[in-house]
């Protein structure tokens, strides 16, 4: 050294580099960090677990619904097949589409359609014509809904018409076996099909628009878009366009001239094409994505949730290594770099967690994917494998972030240790601070009354003005102080506990004094334990209120358990009465008609019937033209009629009085109170039709004048009425009568067989009936009100209460890790295999309980203020509904399944020799 | 040994009988000493020969004579108090010798000898140490006296360990319980030299 | 529990080897010993003598692979784990180095450990741990945590548990280890008066003043006993050498 002339004191070794220092001490801490992990991998090995758990979720929920989600591009093939675009006709306007041709509207009215060169104006788009506008050949493709009868079922069905032989169509459907239909009266059953009954040979008939006819099943195919059934086209609902050239934009939007929407391969594979036509990039659904201020909370909302699980592993880690930080300091070590060498592992680990995790994630998905695709042959094919590179790094950066987030304030606190203490190996549990009990409570309490008058007015009056900037930070700020707050309490709560604990057993004792020594560690996980009780409960209440209003506002159409068939068009009612009466033998059915025909869906001219009284001539009634002299009590404007049936069975449905019956056996016809309130007036009754959309033409047909009586009934329904609520189904009926008394004035048609069966209809006999009724009839079951979301309280408590399993056994699992000197000493006075067990799910029992009821109490305010405004608008209901059953059954039975879990996970023997000679 | 300094000590609290003095000086020192009579005297005489303690008195009734301190005594005395005990007055020690020769000279079990002289030296420790538990706080000079021999006897062991350790390095056969093999090799040499180092 | 014909603590030719073959460790081979009820029995040696091998074996806590172990006059290898445990916490007692309680249970709560587990009554078992501590003469720390206690307070506590009931037989390795002399001998003293109220010790130590309060002090060389000292002398010939 000297002999080059240089001195030490030229180079000094201390040179002082800001960037390079900082940047270099991240490398040190990073290469610090990853000898740690590798010796420590049981503890590296949790925090992976911790963090990498929800984003497995997410990465496999987000890896199933972009998979499960066929683009345009994507489903190329079972749109065209092979071919250039796929053309089909709307109305007869001309059309503004998105480039994909899957939305269309437009902005203003649009001009009509310009008429296919060589067509006739005003009719139907043909073959003939697309081939001259498109120089190609076009191929027909048709997807019709029909009835599929096979044996005594009926089932409705979607039929793909395509000609399978053609290799333009390839790729709308495969063939598995058989072989392709040759003629119309063949067809091939898919898999979906199958799935619902259909055979896969033999004979079945198809009944379209009322025609039947009988087809032959020459194989079985798989189609994409799940139809049931694959035949030749009947019709045409679309056509491929098979040629040699591309159909680009331009040609696209000359085709929507003439009132075609196009899928054009072209466009969809190119879309740039379509990129300045501004019009249609505003139709295209990517156009209006989920808001970024969703994705932004979603992101937090996992952030903290990650952050919140990791956050007492990183605190445990963090304590066990104080001997190594003591090292450390008395080495020279400052704050900031004792904080980065914990940060340095939460990095490592959380980008670790991150890239295992996706990865796996995309697997789970993949395979949920194969298990939606085997359980569900109904359900839409899925498109192809998805996996989106950006939203892997959002992942990871999520990770991380939350790793930090995680790590910070433990790494804070680990900095902050006094060396003596460590070096000597104290554990020294500070006292609790003096007055943070009290401050803590007063913080909780004013959060809560932030929080509350935040919500009830901000959501109050239907006014779902959410994205009120100070709103929400009152809502944030209310929160996080009653959050706070609950939880500057807890160390003295857990304290009592400890000094409480000298009466119990053993097992519960310790656990007991553990938890309230271990301070740091304790309400780390308290926090997390807490907050997510609080969020379950507070979703829960107020989802348990949303639906009791659902509940309340319910109105049944018929009593309990009670059927009824509402015939429409021209269905045989005694067919109907007979697949009721074989379904439930012992079922009581009345047949109500209504006078005239029944009601058919479509048509623009009605069939209708009007009742007066007065000076008026049967024309005016019948389009409610009433005046002075003239008492319209019905017409066909209003939508009901004269319902006409047995005695006995317009008793039973109507629930009319002995009064009334005697009545209607009188020839009388029988009105609700609202209308008249005299004794028999004479009232005119005309039957007709009344063309809606010919200006109201009116064609009288018969006209009687009959005696007609209040009933004792205020209103006529077919169900037990309730206040302030009306029957929404019909036939509504006007009055009632007799069918020899409205004799003359017109056909009487069964409108609906009310069925009541003993002991209410069975699930069974309400899929036999639906299976073989028409397909043009109406059936339903008056099963009350059906949340169809009830699996939405099952989720709730199922993610909750898994996130609560999952840091209670995690805490469980750290102090065991550190009490393994106790379980030797344990052993070594003889204590039975089952102590351990029963000192580990003690553990897991005292940690979970204390922490889930704090989270019950701290989660009744949030929720019960949401519960309030969600529902404060309705009908002035404002008591929220506390669900104590489903909410209790997860803040105590999940943290006595997590003590369960944790005494049979240990093992019963620990270690016994603690030291080698 | 000399009891010069001690009978200066006690007659520091006045004057006293030779036959008081071989009393008190038992009493003081936990009876582990016993004092001839005749030794005191002789102790006496050559004390006043040179002039540290002088008679107090004439000769009493039984012609005992008592003595007391002169102020070269009390002077001499000052200076025994605040001067450590010499080294140069430790007497040799026999199981030194006896272990430095073992070491040197071909075969001598040396771990047997070690061995035996722990166990007796433990077996004496013990023996002090029940001897210790009979006190019952009332005689401190007594419990120190007991004590310094306990220390020694730890002192001993110690070094017996020790020893014990340094052969063992040595020669790694030397630390079974076996015979030793020929020690005086050229690779010992530097024992030896420590021995003749003196 | 134990009668004048049985030792409390009996080995027979006890070994105890470590591995196979070329690479096997010897830790014990063919120790004999036996500690009467009221003896307290000391074992030194150098580090890698077996000592705490030896203690480990006595107290269960090791399987010797030959000779016996009898407790009692009970054989240990005849024991199942549950007849163990009951031995561990009715019969014999424990003293380590260090943590030998536990932290976050109080003085008296450690001490009555082994008879809660037993299923003793709280009430009975309190008051036995009560008169335990009392015994090792720290009955005013009854309600103190372990981390409120110096070194040695800790370790009469310890003596105390491993004593708790009737218990006959304390086995204690290195109790006055983290010790400094003064408390270490405060710690012996009340082991040697527990033997002396009955109890049998077996003792591991380096430090030859602490042996001295044994009845009996044992050498271990390599997994054999070497020399022990034999039967006390008198008070009086222990004077007769002083000089």
């Amino acid at each position: 050294m000297s002999s080059s002339g240089e001195r030490m004191t030229d180079h000094p070794i201390h040179e002082n580099h800001a960037i390079a220092g900082y940047f270099g001490a991240w490398r040190l801490s990073l290469r610090l960090a990853r000898r740690d992990i590798r010796r420590h991998r049981g503890r590296a090995l949790l925090v992976v677990l911790l963090v990498g758990l929800p984003l497995l979720i997410v990465a496999a929920g987000a890896t199933f619904a972009y998979t499960r989600d066929v683009s345009s591009k994507e489903g190329l093939t079972r749109t065209m097949g092979a071919a250039q675009a796929y053309l089909y006709p709307v109305d007869q306007w001309q059309v503004r589409q998105s480039p994909d041709g899957s939305t269309t509207g437009g902005d203003g009215l649009l001009p009509r359609a310009s008429t296919l060169p060589g067509a006739r104006p005003g009719r139907a788009v043909t073959a003939a014509g697309l081939q001259g506008v498109t120089g190609g050949e076009v191929l027909p493709v048709s997807n019709r809904s029909t009835r599929v009868q096979f044996g005594d079922r009926k089932i409705s069905a979607q039929v793909l018409g395509i000609d399978g032989r053609n290799p333009a169509y390839r790729g709308m459907a495969r063939r598995t076996t058989g072989r392709w239909p040759t003629t119309p009266d063949e067809v091939l059953v898919t898999r979906a099909g199958k799935a619902r009954g259909i055979p896969s040979q033999g004979r079945i008939r198809l009944s379209e628009a009322g025609k039947i006819r009988a087809v032959t099943v020459v194989g079985t195919a798989a189609a994409p878009g799940a139809e049931a059934l694959v035949a030749l086209p009947v019709g045409a609902d679309g056509w491929l366009l098979k040629r040699d050239t591309p159909v680009d934009w331009a040609e696209v939007k000359q085709l929507n001239r003439y009132g075609l929407v196009v899928q054009s391969r072209s466009v969809i594979e190119h879309p740039s094409q379509a990129a300045n036509d501004g019009p249609a990039q505003r139709l295209s659904y990517d156009a209006n994505p989920v808001p970024a201020s969703v994705w932004t909370l979603l992101a937090v909302g996992l952030v903290i949730v990650i952050a919140m699980l990791a956050g007492p592993a990183f605190g445990a880690s963090a304590s066990r290594q104080r001997h190594a930080l003591g090292l450390l300091v008395s080495n020279g070590a400052t704050r900031p770099q004792l904080r980065r060498y914990l940060l340095g592992q939460a990095l490592l680990l959380g980008a670790i967690s991150a890239l295992v995790s996706i990865v796996a994630g995309a697997v789970v998905g993949w395979a949920a994917i194969r298990v939606h695709v085997a359980m569900s042959p109904t359900a839409v094919a899925p498109g192809p494998l998805e996996l989106r590179w950006r939203s892997g790094v959002l992942l990871l950066l999520i990770a991380i972030v939350a790793s930090l987030v995680a790590a910070y304030i433990p790494a804070v606190a680990a900095a902050r240790l006094r060396l003596i203490e460590v070096l000597r190996g104290q554990v020294s549990p500070r006292t609790v601070r003096a007055g943070w009990p009290v401050a803590g409570v007063v913080l909780a309490a004013g959060g809560a009354f932030l929080l509350w008058v935040a919500i009830v007015p901000s959501l109050d009056a239907g006014s779902r003005n959410v994205s009120n900037l100070p709103i929400i930070g009152a809502i944030g700020l209310g929160a996080a102080a009653l959050f706070g707050g609950v939880l500057m309490t807890t160390p003295w709560l857990l304290a009592q506990l400890g000094r409480a604990a000298g009466r119990f057993p053993l097992a519960i004792r310790l656990a007991a004094r553990d938890v309230s020594r271990q301070r740091g560690r304790a309400v780390a996980t308290t926090a997390a334990i807490l907050g997510t009780a609080a969020l379950c409960c507070a979703a829960l209440i107020g989802y348990a209120t949303v639906q009791r209003d659902y509940a309340a506002e319910y109105t049944p159409q018929l009593p309990m358990g009670q059927a009824s068939v509402d015939l429409y068009g021209d269905s045989d009612a005694a067919a109907a009465e007979r697949v009721v009466q074989k379904a439930i033998p012992r079922a009581e059915i009345a047949a109500v008609s209504v006078l005239g025909s029944r009601p058919t869906l479509g048509t623009s001219s009605e069939w209708g019937v009007a009742m007066y009284s007065g000076t008026c001539t049967d024309q005016e009634a019948m389009q409610a033209a009433a005046s002075d002299s003239c008492h319209i009590v019905s017409s066909p404007l209003a939508g009901n009629t004269i319902v006409v049936g047995d005695v006995d069975d317009l008793a039973r449905v109507f629930r009319l009085s002995d009064t009334d019956r005697r009545q209607l056996r009188d020839g009388r016809l029988l009105l609700p109170t609202a209308g008249r309130r005299d004794g028999p007036t004479p009232m005119h009754v005309v039957t007709g039709t009344v063309d809606r959309f010919g200006d109201d033409r009116v064609k009288v047909a018969a006209s009687k004048v009959l005696p007609a009586i209040a009933s004792t009934q205020s209103s006529l329904t077919y169900a037990a009425p309730k206040d302030d609520t009306y029957v929404m189904s019909g036939p509504f009926p006007a009055g009632l009568a007799t069918p020899a008394a409205v004799r003359g004035l017109g056909a009487v048609s069964v409108a609906r067989l009310v069925i009541s069966a003993p002991g209410g209809v069975s699930a069974d006999a309400q899929r036999t009936i639906a299976e073989r009724i028409d397909d043009a009839d109406r059936f339903c079951v008056e099963r009350g009100y059906q949340d169809d979301n009830r699996w939405v309280f099952v989720i709730i408590g199922a993610v909750f209460g898994l996130l609560l399993l999952v840091a209670t056994l995690v805490s469980t699992a750290m102090s065991q890790a550190e009490s393994r000197a106790d379980s030797a000493t344990l052993a070594s006075i003889g204590a039975p295999g089952r102590t351990r067990r029963a000192i580990a799910a003690s553990n897991a029992a005292v940690v979970g309980l204390v922490g889930a009821l704090l989270g019950l109490v701290v989660g009744l305010v949030p929720g019960i203020a949401a519960a309030r405004a969600l529902t404060g608008g309705f009908g002035g209901r404002s008591a929220a509904v506390i669900p104590w059953g489903p909410m209790l059954a997860v803040v105590l039975g999940v943290p006595l399944l997590a003590a369960i879990l944790a005494g049979l996970v240990t093992r019963g023997r620990p270690p016994m020799t603690r030291r080698t000679t | 040994m000399s009891i010069k300094h001690s009978l200066l000590a006690l007659l520091h609290e006045g004057p006293m009988y030779g036959a008081q003095l071989r009393g008190e000086f038992e009493a003081r020192t936990g009876g582990t000493w016993p004092l001839n009579v005749g030794q005191v005297y002789t102790t006496l005489s050559r004390l006043e020969r040179d002039g540290l303690v002088a008679g107090a008195g004439a000769p009493d009734d039984e012609g005992r004579i008592a003595y007391e301190l002169t102020d070269a005594g009390r002077a001499e005395l000052d200076a025994w108090w605040s001067v450590p005990v010499g080294r140069e007055q430790t007497p040799r020690n026999e199981l030194a010798i006896k272990l430095a020769l073992a070491v040197t000279l071909p075969g001598v079990d040396v771990q047997q000898i070690v061995q035996t002289q722990r166990t007796a030296t433990m077996t004496h420790l013990r023996d002090l140490t029940r001897l210790k538990r009979t006190a019952d706080g009332e005689d401190l000079a007594w419990e120190l006296v007991l004590e310094s021999l306990v220390f020694a006897d730890e002192a001993e062991i110690r070094w017996l360990d020790h020893v014990e350790a340094r052969i063992a390095r040595l020669d790694p056969s030397q630390a079974k319980a076996s015979r030793t093999a020929h020690v005086a090799s050229a690779g010992s040499a530097g024992v030896r030299e420590a021995v003749t180092r003196r | 529990m134990s009668t004048t014909t049985h030792p409390a603590l009996l080995l027979d030719g006890v070994e105890r080897t470590h591995g196979t073959g070329p690479t096997a460790v010897h830790a014990l081979r063919g120790v004999s010993l036996a500690v009467e009820p009221g003896e307290l029995v000391a074992v030194m040696g150098p580090s890698g003598s077996g000592k705490s091998t030896l203690l480990n074996v006595a107290g269960a806590l090791d399987a010797p692979t030959g000779g016996r172990v009898l407790i009692d006059g009970q054989e240990l290898s005849a024991l199942g784990r549950k007849q163990l445990d009951r031995l561990r916490r009715r019969t014999m007692g424990f003293v380590f180095q260090d943590l030998n309680l536990i932290p976050s249970l109080t003085a008296l709560e450690n001490v009555s450990l082994p008879l809660e587990l037993d299923g003793v009554a709280l009430r009975t078992a309190r008051a036995a741990a009560r008169a335990a501590l009392d015994k090792v003469r720290i009955p005013e720390l009854a309600d103190r945590f372990p981390e409120q206690l110096s070194g040695g307070q800790q370790q009469r506590a310890a003596i105390a548990r491993a004593l708790v009931g009737d218990r006959s037989l304390v086995l204690a390795d290195e109790p006055t280890g983290a010790l400094d002399s003064t408390t270490g001998e405060a710690v012996l003293r009340t082991l040697r008066q527990q033997c002396d109220d009955g109890a049998a010790g077996l003792l591991v130590t380096h430090e030859s003043r602490h042996a001295a309060w044994a009845d009996r002090v044992i050498f271990l060389r390599d997994g054999v006993v070497v020399d022990s000292t034999g039967d006390a002398a008198t008070p009086e010939s222990l004077l007769d050498r002083v000089v």
